[in-house]
């Protein structure tokens, strides 16, 4: 009865026969170069497309990929936290009228293809992207086309006069005339005049393979000769794939497994985590209630022990340092709860009912637990705060655009604020102009000095204004400004590079070293 | 005196065929059942078109992208263009992945059935022969010990299963990939983690199959008759035990094809179809959802059907259509 139905000897030699040969077999990480040539990285997003006009929207990870690829009329450079805009596919502009830039091209440079650039493919690849049914981001809708004047001279046009098209291009990846009619190729391959090309694609999308351009335009010398994509969903294995040095950086990681990998790389964020108010209660109508929320909020806290040190001060404003109009003279309110104890008192609000709406998925388990942390803060204050938390669509259509869509408006309204063209003018516009898209509060001395400042025609008039309206609103406090977010990325040891505005705009010619 | 003879049918189908083709009638109805509620899920889920463009759009992008999707159609409108596409096997353009919908879950099922598959062979081999290994020795403290590690193996989630897979043995102790497909490597922490909890479930089965069946009186029989226990345990007890254990096989299986993959292929970044679906979902790529979601149906009710006919085979006893 007791005898084994295998022999036990025979099960052994089984086993370890298999764990040897599956060993023998094991692929590491799969890189295609040697090993000191080639970086790695992964995303939780997938690849999908490489036709970057097809979808704008959800490209995070094909960003990433192609950013080295294909090249823009201009290009961001960093200087510690300023940034600027330099020539790149584009050797000058000028704004020659307020909804038309000029742009002179570059001339000699040849795409991956071996066609000649020139002013056909700016005009073919804007004219794409200005379709209406283009699930372009938003920072791009104010392009609305472009003009060829000669073979190296293109006209953009925008929707409104605009400061800074020169910024706006930096984002917009210029591939050959006509390209994307084959839509079967474009799916699978990205043409550019970058100092990368496309390798290869798996065709899951998984993994993608970039390699050095040897008939690159420009003058740079890439440290990496390969650089490869691996998408990896689950964040957690993101950041195994680092620690086991399958990969060299890895995006997308929650600050808790950032704060866990061997070294990271961070750039000050473009955002600010704010709390939109309305003055729709009589509560809200009283500046020290509004001081009080702003008063209440523990910035150290949600630094340190939500975002583990991956945040910045907003400094009393919606926009960061790099903004356009930003005031660097402007502070926050420093967190102090018997102050704003005091203030609640003064107003004669304590037990006031105050609604707060959050969104479920869209900034993730972050946006949900900073809602929570301040709602915990306020109730101490003697207010009685209820927070909704509601999927994307409803936080939108209820929340942001409640009196566009006349519906009340959240008391309390959370969502990041951000530019990415570094420009003042769209904060200020929806919030501060008592407008009827997004506005949920109206001053009117704040704003009629916000549509004084949208309309100066003078960039430097303009930023000294909106300083000026800065300033004001800090004083009257519209919202609760909470912290300012980094962008930030985990590496290897060793490894260099830089991050640019929202994290997914990435040079990899730019990054260097191994361990 | 004479007496009339009806004469037979021309045509006469056998109940077994008659099942089966009653069995295929069912499942494209259950199938044109799952796309309906998956149209109706999409409905009520919200404006695809808010889900989809960033915060900041303004309401005439969103109006000319719903548009230009056909959301501004009537529903029926919509539920009609959607179901007669389905039936031609067109979902529409994945707005993800830029082609269509369905050649992408096709290019990504094969993965998912070789995961499923190798997880199901492991699970069979180690159910089988664990639970087998118990059921012979039934009350004693192995056993116990055994029932006790099953009933743990069994309540274990996957995605844990796969994480401390990869810490243990792709991390502190690099022998297998974190993850990635291509090798055989890659298969096998994930095949690993999928078949914990099913060989779990197998090994309290096939236990209770084994030992039931030991007490038959026909293996007293041939024990009495001197037969080894190798023989014995081949020819007949596990043939007597077959019939419950494909059942519950069959079942893991399915599971394993499906719904088992979905969390597997995310944490090991394996590209099947388990893995689309949360990508599609993530990205309210309703074409991809909807395709997806028609082939996992399929699937599962093809593996059904193939169940049904083996259980025929295996017990005689089971008749079709006769009274």
């Amino acid at each position: 009865m007791g005898r084994a139905v295998f022999s036990r000897s025979a099960v052994a030699a089984v086993a370890v026969s298999m764990v040897i040969a599956l060993s023998a077999c094991s692929g590491g990480s799969g890189s295609q170069g040697s090993g000191d040539e080639t970086l790695t990285f992964s995303t939780g997003s997938e690849l999908g497309t490489l036709d970057v006009v097809a979808d704008q929207v959800n490209g995070t990870a094909r960003r990433l990929l192609l950013g080295s690829v294909v090249e823009g009329l201009t290009k961001v450079v960093s200087d510690g936290d300023k940034l600027s805009w330099n020539p790149l596919l584009a050797t000058s502009w000028e704004q020659v009228e307020p909804k038309r830039w000029r742009f002179k091209l570059r001339d000699g440079v040849t795409f991956h293809d071996g066609s000649t650039f020139d002013a056909d493919d700016v005009v073919w690849t804007i004219s794409k992207l200005a379709d209406p049914a283009s699930a372009k981001d938003s920072t791009l809708a104010t392009i609305a086309g472009a003009k060829k004047v000669d073979d190296l001279t293109v006209d953009i046009l925008t929707t409104v006069p605009s400061f800074f098209v020169d910024r706006t291009v930096a984002a917009i990846g210029i591939q050959p005339d006509g390209w994307g009619k084959d839509a079967k190729a474009a799916q699978n391959n990205s043409i550019g005049t970058g100092p990368y090309k496309v390798e290869r694609v798996t065709p899951a999308h998984d993994t993608a393979v970039l390699a050095i351009n040897d008939k690159y335009w420009g003058d740079v010398n890439p440290y990496y000769k390969k650089v490869e994509m691996r998408v990896v969903p689950d964040t957690g294995a993101r950041l195994a794939g680092l620690r086991a040095n399958e990969t060299d950086v890895a995006f997308d990681l929650s600050p808790d497994l950032l704060d866990a990998a061997p070294a990271t790389v961070t750039a000050p964020s473009t955002e600010i985590d704010i709390l939109r108010i309305s003055d729709a209660k009589p509560a809200l109508q009283d500046v020290r209630v509004r001081q009080a929320l702003n008063y209440a909020v523990d910035r150290d806290s949600l630094t340190n022990h939500l975002r583990f040190g991956f945040a910045q001060a907003p400094h009393g404003q919606g926009v960061t340092p790099q903004v356009h109009g930003y005031n660097p003279d402007l502070e926050d309110y420093p967190y102090d709860m018997n102050k704003a104890k005091e203030l609640i008192d003064q107003a004669g609000a304590a037990g006031a009912h105050l609604t707060m709406m959050c969104v479920t998925e869209y900034y993730g388990t972050l946006g949900t637990d900073t809602c929570q942390t301040l709602a915990a803060s306020y109730e101490k204050l003697g207010l009685d705060i209820k927070v909704q938390l509601l999927p994307r669509d409803q936080w939108i259509a209820q929340g942001l655009l409640a009196p566009q869509n006349k519906v009340p408006a959240p008391d309390l309204f959370y969502v990041q604020a951000g530019s990415g063209t570094l420009d003042s003018t769209l904060y200020l516009d929806n919030y501060y102009t008592c407008g009827k898209v997004r506005a949920t509060f109206c001053d009117e001395k704040l704003r009629d000095a916000a549509k004084a400042a949208i309309d100066l025609d003078n960039v430097d008039q303009q930023a000294a204004a909106y300083q000026k309206v800065h300033a004001m609103a800090r004083d009257l406090a519209p919202m609760v400004w909470i912290t300012s977010p980094k962008n930030a990325a985990a590496t290897q040891d060793g490894i260099h590079g830089q991050l640019y505005s929202d994290a997914y705009t990435v040079y990899w010619y730019e990054w260097s070293g191994k361990k | 005196m004479t007496t009339a003879v009806l004469a037979e049918p021309r045509t006469r189908l056998s109940p077994t065929l008659a099942h089966i083709l009653r069995r295929i009638g069912s499942a494209v109805l259950t199938l044109l059942v799952v796309l309906g509620v998956v149209f109706l899920v999409f409905q009520v889920l919200g404006d695809p078109a808010r889900r989809t463009l960033p915060i900041n759009a303004s309401e005439e992008q969103v109006a000319s992208y719903r548009a230009a999707m056909g959301y501004d159609d009537p529903v029926l409108e919509q539920f009609w263009r959607f179901m007669r596409g389905a039936v031609l096997l067109d979902f529409g353009q994945s707005t993800t992945a830029g082609r269509p919908a369905i050649a992408v879950v096709m290019d990504a099922l094969p993965n998912s059935l070789l995961l499923a598959t190798t997880t199901f062979v492991i699970t069979a081999l180690v159910g089988i022969a664990l639970g087998t290994w118990a059921g012979v020795r039934a009350g004693t403290t192995a056993d116990r010990v055994l029932q006790a590690v099953g009933a743990f193996a069994s309540s274990v989630p996957e995605f844990w299963s796969g994480l401390v897979l990869i810490i243990a043995l792709a991390v502190t102790v690099p022998i297998f990939p974190t993850g990635g497909s291509g090798t055989a490597a890659a298969l096998v922490l994930p095949s690993v983690a999928m078949a914990i909890p099913p060989i779990g479930r197998l090994v309290y089965v096939v236990r209770e199959s084994v030992r039931s069946t030991m007490a038959e009186p026909f293996m007293l029989v041939a024990r009495s008759k001197g037969l080894g226990s190798s023989y014995t345990l081949r020819a007949h007890l596990l043939r007597a035990a077959a019939v419950p254990i494909v059942s519950v096989g069959g079942l893991e299986l399915t599971r394993l094809a499906i719904g088992g993959v979905v969390v597997i292929e995310s944490v090991f970044a394996w590209p099947g179809i388990g893995r689309l679906y949360v990508q599609a979902m993530q990205r309210y790529d309703i074409a991809l959802v909807s395709a997806t979601l028609f082939v996992a149906t399929a699937v599962v009710l093809a593996l059904n059907t193939l169940l049904d006919i083996l259980y025929m085979k295996l017990d005689p006893r089971i008749e079709v259509g006769t009274p």
